[in-house]
């Protein structure tokens, strides 16, 4: 392990705009050796993506300025005289994969071509040559029939699939390096997992060197061997995979892995957030960059101008200097009280459907089949519940939610609010129940007025549903708002792209409980927040819970999170229910071999767990609403599925009490299953 | 694919028996007519009577929609009242002159838009960039028959190196012919080529910020190579649509322009018409215009087509 693949050193990365700048990578060094697996860990804006694309010189210059050096081969990569030399090594000898799979293949070409259009460029090999080499790589990454995939555009692929052909892209040349880019961010964790899997194989039976920049912790846990930690644009430490999570020695690290939800932990665990936001890096950061959100912070944190690497263990280095951390915060035992939930139903969803009809015709449109978005949906929430909704996109869990909302009408069924029908209501009652009922949307930079003042944004309910006499009332209102969501008031007459994402997350809190509703729908609420910030939200939603009884339905793809805020959990797949109960029994006792795929995906934050787990994969991908498989949707991904399932669907029988199951052959797999576990 | 085209030819071909139908009932519309214009100061109920009857006007108008419809399968689109002679063999005269001006016109904007919009958006921010960018809104903003008077001032009356005005049909002097077509073309060119740029740059600088151009920098392409096959292929999507326009655009600036520069093609064909109310020379003109535009738009509906496979998917499914 002498030679090292890459030997970044003191990288710099300045963006020079023309009012300011920012600096987004502040001396980051780092090295990597053949068929190692380096993970680079960090918050959004901490320059983990920068410094990958500097290192390349991908990101744009002018406006960006980048220093220090990347040396491959002997050569410096980020000196521009050698841009000729660093044009034949981006892409052939380093390789790298995006976030985002479905836009980063060119859309009006073949996928072969763009496969081959590397290998012919670096490989100086023929067209045939290189359409047989492209094929034999679209074999190795796992696309069913390569060769006629060949002649495929990338809109005829799966998500997961583009990012296939994009391994595919990144491995033709047998490149020394790979660098993974937030690569299955984008994706659903089944895929996810078989995406991970599939690259972890290729590297090591090839021995190339690969880089993974993630902000999930879970995913480095499983597959790095090195981990370095990002943030503020630079590294504040570093060491191998296994020390960095058994003694974190920064206090970053520490706040870290103190805010992720894990599946592993208790219940009621109070998640510890980071508080505050990272900076926005348009000065260079004096002093230790985290001290300002930092528990454990020193006198000289903030004054101290020089952080020289300390090392803390065997190859492993911090850059914090409080020799006396606090781990043992790691597992925080503040626990919320437990919450008691009487037996009384709040909504109720009977036998819901809807459809969507499917348009064929050139001058009338007739409709030629439909789109079963969901199917024969069954729910009760209990006041002051929660009950978390997961599955993969396109699975009907906003569907589900417009329908509560009255946003779509379901095509038939009931939704019983405390004992009337939201279908069946009129305009104007459905205007005043709109009072009741909220939704917390999933992208806080999106579903804000631009053009509004944050405290307009807050108290436009009051306006319309006018809740207020007078002006002084709605002021005192809307401070009270702010207060409860944890907002300074004095932030009203800012505009929304003024805040931070958790902070817009909060006005979108704040707005929906401005009516005092009952009931909130959170459709997707922290999955476009950094862990951190994710952190400060879970615990937000939860104390308002306690606090204003309110019942919510959660609704998330990510499991950990749903786990941790949720009573009761409902698993949705294409459209049905697959799988209910309450959070306990769920997560230790999954029945339906959906629900036991997605709780395997999840990757948990933890090397020792990870290293030793096999991951319960399920081959393919999750098939089209509008070509429904026939019998159970999930039977042709399914690992243990027999005739019977294709041919009848099967219903949601309880298998003990509460917990409901639609698989007939759940029990056998659960029994096949233990006896394995005794017979080890 | 296949099945794409067809359906669009058949849209087409309903959209042409609606412009026959609308540029009929235009005419219908307009009061006086041509029994007005041909007796004038002479008329006597009489004399109109019998003269409406020669030319069928006492029918009801639907009739004679369907009668001047049938007449156009069989090539004859009526005879002109004012010049005496069938309206297919003027318009073919008149639209062989305007087809040459305005195919002229559309080759230069495309050809000379497109290669400055590339330019410009190569160097965004830079001082060829700049200098497109400032022309091209002047471009833009000036109207067709300001800068054909300013031209002729120009280049005609001040430095006396291009004619006035007038026409000479290119086998009896094509040098002449050239040097009198050279002003027309270009104050019909500068506006399609100016909007031509402005659509250009902003396509270009939006597919070059698109992950898959990122993707093939990191495969190690040249910018050019990089430039031809992904860029450019991308950004021709919204090109295209202008490109439908820029000939319905042309062909209004034609008429303008062939009554400044006195060239006998359709556009001054169609104002003197209209001053005569030679009612079935100003329906054929209509009618060749839109089938002109039909097909402008049939021909870009389906080259979407072969530059962008998804809309060929769609088209083919929907």
């Amino acid at each position: 392990m002498d030679k090292t693949v890459l030997n970044v050193n003191k990288l710099q990365t300045e963006f020079r705009m023309r009012r300011y700048t920012v600096y987004a990578v502040n001396g980051v060094s780092y090295d990597i050796h053949p068929g190692e697996i380096v993970g680079v860990v960090g918050e959004s804006g901490c320059g983990k993506s920068v410094s990958q694309m500097s290192t390349l010189r991908l990101v744009p210059s002018p406006p960006a300025h980048i220093a220090g050096n990347a040396v491959y081969e002997g050569k410096d990569l980020v000196d521009p005289s050698n841009a000729e030399y660093l044009r034949s090594v981006r892409g052939g000898k380093i390789a790298m994969i995006f976030q985002e799979p479905m836009t980063s293949l060119n859309p009006v070409m073949k996928v072969g071509e763009q496969i081959s259009e590397a290998i012919r460029l670096h490989m100086k090999l023929g067209a045939n040559e290189a359409r047989a080499r492209t094929i034999e790589l679209m074999k190795k990454v796992r696309i069913p029939d390569a060769e006629e995939r060949y002649e495929s555009y990338p809109h005829e692929f799966s998500g997961g699939m583009c990012q296939r052909l994009m391994i595919a892209m990144a491995m033709s040349c047998d490149p020394d390096l790979l660098i993974a880019d937030e690569s299955t961010t984008a994706l659903d964790v089944t895929i996810q997992a078989q995406i991970l899997e599939m690259l972890r194989d290729v590297v090591r039976e090839t021995q190339t060197a690969l880089l993974i920049v993630t902000h999930n912790l879970g995913i480095v846990a499983r597959y790095a061997d090195k981990i370095y930690v990002m943030y503020a644009g630079s590294v504040v430490e570093y060491g191998r995979a296994a020390d960095i999570f058994t003694a974190p020695s920064h206090a970053y690290t520490i706040g870290l892995l103190n805010s992720v939800p894990r599946l592993d932990d208790d219940k009621d665990r109070m998640l510890m957030p980071i508080e505050g936001f990272p900076p926005n890096l348009q000065s260079r950061p004096e002093g230790c960059a985290f001290s300002a959100r930092c528990t454990q912070k020193l006198p000289e944190c903030a004054s101290c101008s020089e952080f020289p690497l300390k090392m803390v263990g065997d190859g492993h280095y911090s850059l914090c200097i409080n020799d006396h951390l606090d781990r043992s915060q790691r597992r925080s035992d503040t626990l919320f009280e437990a919450k008691r939930i009487p037996d009384e139903t709040l909504l109720e969803i009977r036998g819901l459907h809807r459809e969507f009809p499917v348009k064929k015709g050139i001058l009338f449109k007739k409709t030629v089949g439909k789109v079963h978005a969901l199917n024969d949906v069954n729910l009760r929430i209990r006041r002051g519940e929660t009950l978390g909704l997961v599955g993969e996109s396109g699975c009907g869990k906003t569907t589900l939610a417009r329908s509560i909302l009255g946003l779509i009408s379901p095509t038939s069924g009931e939704i019983l609010y405390q004992g009337t029908d939201l279908t069946k209501l009129d305009k104007r009652k459905t205007r005043e129940m709109r009072k009741d009922i909220q939704l917390i949307f999933q992208d806080p930079f999106a579903s804000l007025d631009p053009r509004m003042s944050i405290g307009s944004i807050i108290g436009e309910p009051l306006v319309v549903h006018k809740l207020t006499s007078g002006k002084a009332e709605y002021l005192k209102r809307v401070e009270e708002l702010f207060i409860m969501v944890g907002l300074d008031p004095s932030l009203r007459d800012r505009s929304p792209h003024e805040l931070s994402g958790g902070q817009r997350q909060r006005v979108g809190i704040a707005r929906a409980l401005a009516s005092e509703p009952r009931f909130l729908v959170c459709d997707e609420p922290v999955s476009a927040l950094d862990v951190s910030v994710q952190a400060q939200i879970l615990n937000l939603l939860e104390r308002l819970q306690r606090e204003l009884g309110l019942t919510y339905l959660f609704i998330a793809h990510d499991l950990s999170v749903v786990r941790h805020i949720s009573d009761t959990i409902a698993v949705m797949y294409l459209g049905r229910i697959v799988e209910k109960g309450d959070w306990k029994t769920l997560c230790k006792n999954p029945m339906h071999p959906y629900t036991r795929a997605l709780l395997s995906a999840v990757p948990i934050p933890d090397p020792e767990i990870e290293r030793t787990r096999n991951i319960e994969a399920i081959k393919g991908d999750v098939p089209s609403v509008s070509r429904l498989p026939g019998g159970c949707s999930f039977h042709p991904r399914c690992p243990y599925a027999s005739a019977d399932c294709a041919a009848a669907v099967p219903e949601l029988r309880e298998t003990e009490p509460g917990h409901f199951v639609a698989c007939p052959v759940a029990d056998a797999i659960r029994g096949a299953k233990s006896q394995a576990g005794s017979a080890e | 694919m296949t099945q794409y085209i067809v359906k669009k030819i058949f849209q087409a071909l309903l959209v042409l028996l609606i412009v026959t139908f609308i540029s009929y009932l235009i005419m219908e519309l307009i009061p006086g007519d041509a029994v007005d214009f041909l007796l004038g100061l002479e008329a006597t109920p009489e004399k109109a009577a019998a003269l409406r009857a020669s030319l069928n006007l006492d029918k009801p108008f639907i009739v004679r929609y369907f009668m001047w419809l049938g007449g156009l399968f069989r090539g004859d689109m009526g005879t002109s009242i004012f010049y005496n002679d069938s309206v297919t063999n003027i318009l073919v005269k008149k639209l062989l002159v305007t087809f040459r001006m305005g195919f002229a016109a559309l080759i230069i904007s495309t050809v000379v838009g497109i290669t400055l919009g590339v330019v410009s958006a190569v160097n965004r921010g830079g001082f060829w960039d700049n200098l497109i960018s400032f022309f091209a809104n002047i471009g833009i903003s000036i109207p067709a028959f300001w800068l054909g008077i300013l031209f002729i001032i120009l280049f005609a009356v001040k430095m006396k190196v291009l004619p006035v005005q007038g026409y000479t049909d290119p086998s009896a002097d094509f040098w002449l012919h050239t040097k009198q077509m050279v002003m027309p073309v270009i104050v019909t060119a500068v506006g399609a080529l100016s909007s031509m740029v402005r659509q250009t740059r902003s396509a270009v600088l939006e597919t070059i910020s698109q992950d898959y151009v990122r993707t093939a920098r990191e495969k190690g392409l040249r910018e050019r190579a990089i430039l031809i096959k992904h860029v450019l292929r991308n950004a021709l999507i919204p090109i295209l649509t202008l490109l439908g326009m820029q000939i319905r655009v042309l062909f209004g600036g034609v008429v303008i322009v062939e009554n400044i520069f006195a060239i006998p093609g359709m556009g001054r064909l169609l104002v003197n018409s209209v001053f005569n109310r030679d009612i079935t020379v100003v329906q054929g003109c209509i009618l060749i215009m839109g089938i002109v535009v039909i097909i402008a738009n049939l021909l870009v509906d389906v080259s979407y087509g072969f530059v962008d496979p998804r809309i060929r998917e769609i088209k083919d499914v929907a």
